[in-house]
């Protein structure tokens, strides 16, 4: 019965000094409380009360528990499933974020090597009355009635083809 | 006895648990009854299954029940709808100081009665109920500090009364 005596359960010596003066002060008698003694009465009350504790720790206690389970069971499944399409969703976009990843490298790769296949001719600055004049007519180098026309003697025997014979009535 | 005992058997065998409800059980009710509890029997008993039911012990058994019997009878007393009402006005409203077991004298009862409710409270677990400082604390729910500090003050209001009244012709020495 430690617990029962504060002297015999840690209490500091203070403590102990403080209450004998604080009794004194009251005009208190030691009080001794292990002087009742257990009668009969007490102890059948003491073992029936020991009983309905039992008794409640066989019933209710389990009862609630079950009843606890019961309630939190629609919420644990609840949050499993938002759980499992959450770890879904990444899993699909980590997949999505690979291939992404990949496509822009091929991409990268692509460009290097038509970079390397154009030939090296360095870019001419183009001036603006160049470009006016490549839309113009080139200028005719002989004058008007003097080209120069070879003759060319028409075969006799020979039809050409872009006429048509036709029989005289 | 070992306050860590399994919860079927919190209290160890039959004749220890006889012993300590023959010790604490009455004393329960007297507690019960300073706060005017209608049935402080009751809430005692009570009190001993809600110990004994516990799956977890408790550092400290008897303030437990002893909390555990404050707080059910505040709760039989208290008004649903009324939850701010004071401990001081329960105590003072119920059949509490007049109720104290006969081993008080008329004469420190009276004493006791010059205290705000509060420290009479504290003061009554200290050196009434020979409970700890730390058990006080947990009774009532509040830090160590602040018990020392109720504990002290109740003494220093006692020792000025006993001051005044030896000055006025009183018959108490201070030790």
């Amino acid at each position: 019965m430690s617990w029962l005596d504060p002297q015999r359960s840690g209490e500091p010596a203070s403590e102990t000094a403080l209450r004998e003066e604080l009794r004194s002060l009251l005009g208190m008698k030691p009080r001794n409380f292990f002087e009742t003694e257990p009668t009969a009465e007490l102890n059948a009350l003491a073992d029936r009360l020991r009983g309905e504790a039992r008794r409640r720790n066989h019933t209710t206690r389990h009862r609630s528990h079950w009843m606890l389970m019961a309630a939190a069971l629609p919420l644990a499944l609840a949050f499993g499933g938002v759980s499992a399409w959450g770890i879904a969703q990444k899993h699909k976009a980590e997949d999505l974020a690979v291939a992404v990843h990949r496509q822009e490298g091929e991409l990268a790769k692509l460009a290097a090597a038509a970079r390397h296949a154009e030939p090296s001719a360095p870019a001419q600055p183009v001036q603006p009355g160049a470009m006016l004049a490549s839309h113009r007519k080139p200028a005719r180098t002989t004058p008007k009635g003097m080209e120069l026309v070879e003759p060319v003697a028409k075969p006799e025997g020979q039809i050409p083809q872009d006429t048509q014979q036709v029989k005289a009535h | 006895m070992d306050p860590f005992s399994p919860p079927d058997v919190p209290f160890g065998d039959a004749t220890d648990f006889h012993e300590i409800f023959s010790c604490l059980y009455p004393r329960l009710v007297s507690y019960a009854r300073r706060y005017g509890a209608t049935y402080p029997e009751d809430i005692a008993q009570e009190a001993f299954v809600i110990l004994m039911q516990r799956d977890s012990p408790v550092e400290h058994p008897t303030a437990y029940l002893y909390g555990t019997v404050r707080t059910l009878a505040l709760t039989e007393r208290r008004p649903l709808k009324n939850q701010s009402i004071s401990l001081e006005s329960v105590v003072e409203q119920g059949k509490g100081p007049e109720a104290d077991d006969d081993l008080l004298s008329q004469e420190v009862r009276e004493r006791m009665k010059t205290l705000s409710p509060t420290f009479r409270e504290t003061l009554w677990l200290f050196v009434v109920e020979d409970l700890s400082i730390r058990q006080i604390a947990e009774i009532l729910d509040i830090p160590e500090a602040t018990v020392k500090t109720r504990i002290h003050r109740a003494k220093a209001h006692l020792r000025n009364q006993l001051n005044s009244s030896g000055s006025s012709g009183g018959l108490h020495v201070l030790a």
